[in-house]
């Protein structure tokens, strides 16, 4: 399937999927803003895709839909349940569209149908008016005159009785919220039957500026005549924007034809050419006026001229035009500019160089469909005729206008950026368009960069008169008047060549985005999970197999039976092991997800704290379980504030103790096996663990006892400890603020760990290390007491038969030596205080991690490593932290997993 | 490279888009809405801005705003984009500093071709 | 009465709705070189404007109110009801 279509389907149905949880939810609270918007935006944004593919029908239904709601949201309605009713079925339908989308691709031809009913039913709720981009078939014309209002329509016939006056008139009245237009409004024959009266309504046409009306038919002989059937033709003027001129014609949309003109087809002056002689002086001072915009001396010239010149003159109408035109200005705080320009220079030439408007282009498409065969045929000619230029040039029009509007629309304190992104396109678009007559490419930009806003408008007026004429040499003196441009010296591709550079050092990176981009399948994590789970139970109903191979042979004596079992056991726990393998790929991130945060925050605290800090992220590109990484957000924040805050001193400490002024926080991810190692590093003053000893001391978190042989490096741990750090802020120690027995907490739910190293004035670095998935946990399954438990595989080291006479006792702890190094045992039977075991002389010694040191952990008996899904503690136990969950085996019984740190914690 | 912004929260808008601005070897970045096209935008030059109006958590106008006020693509063209036809929505684009506006669906080819003008080679 | 039929001369007043066309035909087809007057016209449906411009009447006087006057006059006065 087409990937796109592929997107809009999944985006659609998410969106379906939203917005029938929302007119649920609007059920319960009427027109709650926050449900409104969430809702408006999902139909909203399923109307804008749709858009993308030649589906009417549909766009149709979602666009009523989302007008409806428009509304509602606005407070202008209040949805019930009926109306409620009435958008789920028609949304099941848009729904049932998708799938026919996705199995045909495209909908059954009965959809427009189907779309007209859903469409009535809406419109029950709130008659909305479609535009007709979504009614009728011609919404391609429509949407491209409104791309491009700068594709003129050609002048209708009648444009030549317009009276003088009326032009001017209308000239004036165009500002930039109005455009010109033509209406050619043909009522229908029986329309006076429907009560209409066709000229009440062109007389209060909004922007009306001149009307008149013609029979469609000869007039018959009166005695023939029907005066109730309408035989009239109206040709109509207005000054209007596009919006509310659709709005006044909505009702009419088959009988009118509107046409957007070029105002300057207004101006039309006839007559005798008169003496040149007379005008060339005036000529050279009045273009003079207008460049350096002093209309006032231009007016009194033009009084001046005119009280020599004999009325039907061609430039005495020229010089009324103008004159009207400068006051208009003049009173509207208007520049002069190239119209005027165009006024005085037809004095001399007799031509007024904007009279012919450039014609609306037909859209090649519609023609093929609507027109005759000949038609299209000759407009595919002609487009192969084109000069490449032209068709551009129609474009640039288009472009350079919204330019110049859009500068006139501007705030002035956004002005100058605009002025520059304006400046970029013209340095961009001309140059294409001038190609061969361009003068001096390169030094165009460098001059352009150095004008104002109103001579850039100047500039780009008269490219626009240079595109109007077919010419485009817009650097031709009488154009674009030399002053306007500074002259320029350097040469400016030097300039060129840097930008090229600057744009060079980015590339790589964008490069990366681009391929991170286009390989990202938008999944709905749920679905994810759902594949997760199933995983975990085909793990788990792998695991019965072992004991049904088991019985087989103990039971029932089929020792080939069970041989076939194992092996088959074999393929099938392999398979499972891949596909888990595969699934939790999927839901695989890279760290830099969350390490992103940090350099805005340290960058933030840094200057919050007046200190210096540089941030060095390592290993982002590490992956692990979105879990996982999600969950060491918050306990990371907390890290590096602690690092920032207490760990790093002020920049002058820092100088004083021979350290660099700008301390550094490294945040560093290793994969290491199956695990992820997170480091957060400072160089800043350290843990000195005397003090904390001491502080664990005061607050009973030790006893005197353990105060004397505890370790430093078991001291800094005590940072973790769950009374140490609450009683009181701190910040006094050289060390580490509050909470940090949170960060232990979070960390050791997520079946991690976390260490804290330290040297006293060199820097700390706490470390944490979690799995890389928390979906499906290894662990060895153990006995103690005829009780089966399970610990986590991550932890263990190795597991040892010792004599019971390598134990050794110092003080009341016991411990081992095992290969030189000294291991502190404890005994799983005292730790969950169930009964001591009868004396044998061989222990089974389980060594695992400990924070950063080893234990041995005393059990009865090993058992078999086993793959399971840990489920948390529910209902009474969940109130037991020693325990971290529970999971099934293959064979129903339920297996209760030990958290180590926290079972010795409890002791 | 010339590198291209597109900012849609509708996957399937900005995919159109892409193709669009890719079919002219153009390097697409994507962001979902105004706060992803500002995070973009603060680590990359863009020569061109291809921006939807009606977003969530900041919409078209607010981002063009922002893009507008400072930093290193405060001068880049800016294409907007939206469904609504309407000359009042086309003037609001304009007001925040846009130098187009594309009714949807976008035409490629008359997308193609003002991206060409836009952009300076 | 918004229309008043005198000798020659029918005086149009006020707002002439499409019940008056009627009449006006019949009046106009017996007297083909009658004149309107529109002095006090302020609106004329259109059915009467149509029988107005299908017999070619003249108009003795024009509108009083500028509006109106403008409206009949672009209609009316200029070379407009030919066919087009």
């Amino acid at each position: 399937m087409d990937p796109m279509l592929e997107a809009f389907l999944s985006e659609s149905r998410d969106n379906l999927e939203t917005a029938g949880k929302c007119f649920l939810a609007l059920e319960d609270a009427p027109n709650n803003k926050d449900i409104m918007d969430e809702l408006f935006r999902a139909v909203h944004t399923i109307k804008g895709s749709s858009g993308l593919f030649d589906i009417h029908a549909f766009t149709q239904v979602v666009h009523v839909a989302e007008d409806i709601l428009d509304n509602a949201r606005e407070g202008a309605l209040v949805l019930d349940s009926g109306h409620i009713d009435t958008f789920l079925d028609a949304f099941d339908q848009v729904n049932a569209w998708l799938d026919e989308l996705e199995n045909q691709g495209s909908l059954a031809s009965s959809a427009s149908e189907t779309a007209a009913e859903l469409i009535a039913k809406l419109n029950q709720i709130m008659p909305v008016e479609l535009p007709s981009s979504t009614t009728d078939a011609n919404n391609i014309d429509d949407v491209a005159i409104d791309n491009s209002q700068s594709y003129y329509g050609e002048l209708p016939s009648w444009f030549s009785k317009l009276p003088q006056d009326q032009r001017l008139k209308a000239y004036l009245a165009l500002d930039t919220n109005s455009q010109l237009f033509s209406i050619d409004y043909t009522p229908d024959a029986a329309c006076f039957f429907s009560g209409d009266d066709p000229l009440h309504f062109v007389s209060n046409l909004p922007g009306l500026q001149w009307f008149s009306a013609s029979s469609l038919n000869p007039w018959p002989d009166l005695l023939a005549l029907d005066p109730f059937s309408a035989n009239l033709n109206f040709q109509i003027l207005v000054t209007s924007d596009n919006d509310t001129l659709q709005h006044h014609l909505r009702y009419i949309p088959e009988q009118v034809e509107i046409s957007m003109l070029c105002p300057s087809s207004l101006i039309n002056i006839q007559g005798e050419m008169g003496d040149l002689g007379l005008y060339e002086e005036f000529c050279k001072q009045a273009e003079l006026s207008v460049v350096n915009g002093k209309p006032d001396e231009l007016l009194r010239n033009i009084s001046t001229l005119l009280s020599m010149s004999g009325d039907e003159l061609y430039q005495t109408q020229a010089l009324h035009w103008l004159e009207a035109l400068i006051k208009h200005k003049q009173t509207h705080a208007q520049d002069l500019g190239t119209v005027e320009l165009a006024l005085i220079r037809c004095m001399l030439s007799g031509e007024l160089a904007l009279d012919e408007p450039p014609i609306k282009p037909e859209k090649p498409n519609t023609k093929e469909e609507h027109g005759s065969e000949d038609e299209s045929e000759a407009l595919n000619q002609q487009i192969d005729n084109l000069d490449a230029d032209k068709v551009d040039n129609e474009l640039l029009t288009a472009l350079l206008e919204t330019q110049v509007e859009m500068l006139s629309l501007s705030d002035l304190d956004a002005q100058d950026t605009r002025l520059s992104s304006v400046q970029r396109i013209l340095n961009a678009a001309l140059p294409q368009a001038l190609k061969t007559s361009l003068v001096a490419k390169a030094s165009f930009s460098e001059k352009l960069v150095a004008c104002s806003k109103a001579e850039t408008i100047t500039i780009i007026q008269s490219a626009l008169e240079k595109l109007h004429n077919g010419g485009i040499d817009i650097d031709a003196p009488e154009v674009a008047p030399p002053p306007l441009l500074p002259s320029s010296s350097a040469s400016s591709e030097e300039a060129s060549s840097t930008e090229q550079q600057v744009s060079a050092s980015d590339i790589s990176s964008a490069k990366d985005e681009k391929t991170a981009a286009s390989k990202v399948l938008r999944v709905d994590q749920h679905r994810i999970d759902t594949l997760m789970d199933l995983v975990g139970e085909l793990i788990v109903a792998k695991n019965a197999l072992p004991f049904l191979a088991k019985k087989a042979e103990e039971e029932f004596d089929v020792r080939p039976l069970a041989k076939e079992i194992k092996s088959q056991y074999a393929a099938i726990n392999r398979l499972s092991d891949e596909l888990q393998a595969a699934v939790m790929q999927i839901r695989m991130v890279p760290m830099s997800t969350v390490f992103q945060r940090f350099p805005r925050l340290v960058r933030d605290l840094a200057r919050k704290l007046d200190k210096k800090i540089k941030l060095v992220l390592e290993g982002e590109e590490t992956e692990a379980d979105k879990n996982v990484v999600e969950e060491l957000a918050d306990p990371l924040i907390h890290l590096i504030r602690n690092s920032l805050d207490h760990g790093l001193e002020m920049p002058s400490e820092r100088v004083a103790l021979g350290k660099s002024e700008q301390g550094t926080i490294t945040l560093r991810a290793i994969p290491k096996d199956d695990q992820v190692i997170i480091e957060v590093c400072d160089d800043g003053k350290g843990i000195d663990p005397n003090i904390i000893k001491r502080k664990a001391y005061e607050k009973g978190v030790i006893d005197e006892e353990r105060l004397e042989s505890i370790s430093d490096h078991e001291a800094l741990q005590l940072i973790f400890a769950a009374g140490f750090s609450t009683a009181e802020q701190v910040s006094d120690l050289s060390g580490r603020g509050v909470g940090m027995d949170v960060v232990r907490t979070v960390i050791q739910q997520s079946g991690g760990s976390v260490v804290a190293l330290s040297e006293v004035g060199q820097g700390s670095t706490m470390r944490l290390t979690l799995p890389l998935s928390m979906a499906v946990t290894r662990v060895m399954m153990l006995e103690v007491s005829k009780q089966l438990y399970g610990i986590s595989m991550d932890n263990i080291v190795e597991t040892v038969r010792v004599p019971i006479s390598e134990v050794q006792g110092i003080k009341r702890q016991k411990a081992i030596v095992l290969r030189d190094r000294l291991i502190p045992l404890f005994d799983l039977r005292t730790l969950l205080e169930v009964d001591d075991a009868e004396q044998s002389d061989e222990l089974a010694v389980l060594v695992m991690h400990h924070g950063d040191e080893e234990i041995g952990l005393v059990i009865d008996e090993f058992h078999e490593g086993i793959d399971i899904i840990q489920k948390p503690l529910e209902g009474v136990m969940a109130g037991y932290s020693f325990y971290s969950g529970t999971a099934l085996l293959g064979d129903g019984r339920v297996l209760l997993v030990l958290n180590i740190p926290e079972l010795i914690a409890c002791q | 490279m010339t590198k291209v912004l597109v900012v849609d929260d509708a996957v399937t808008v900005r995919m159109y888009h892409r193709e669009i601005m890719e079919q002219l070897g153009y390097e697409v970045s994507e962001a979902e809405n105004g706060i992803e096209g500002l995070e973009k935008s603060a680590f990359s030059q863009f020569d061109l801005m291809i921006v939807d109006v009606n977003m969530p958590k900041m919409d078209g106008y607010r981002f063009v705003t922002s893009i507008r006020e400072d930093g290193h693509n405060h001068s880049c063209p800016v294409i907007m984009v939206s469904t609504e036809e309407q000359l009042k929505d086309k003037l609001a684009a304009y007001k925040v500093g846009a130098n187009y506006y594309i009714v949807k669906p976008a035409k490629v080819d008359l997308m193609q071709k003002i991206a060409n003008l836009m952009v300076e080679e | 009465m918004p229309i008043t039929y005198k000798k020659t001369v029918a005086v149009l007043d006020d707002n002439c709705d499409i019940e008056e066309a009627e009449e006006l035909l019949s009046w106009l087809i017996e007297k083909p070189k009658a004149k309107v007057n529109l002095k006090n016209l302020s609106h004329m449906h259109t059915a009467i404007l149509q029988v107005i411009m299908a017999s070619n009447t003249e108009v003795s006087a024009w509108p009083q109110e500028q509006a109106v006057r403008e409206k009949m006059q672009w209609l009316l006065n200029v070379d407009t009801h030919s066919t087009s």
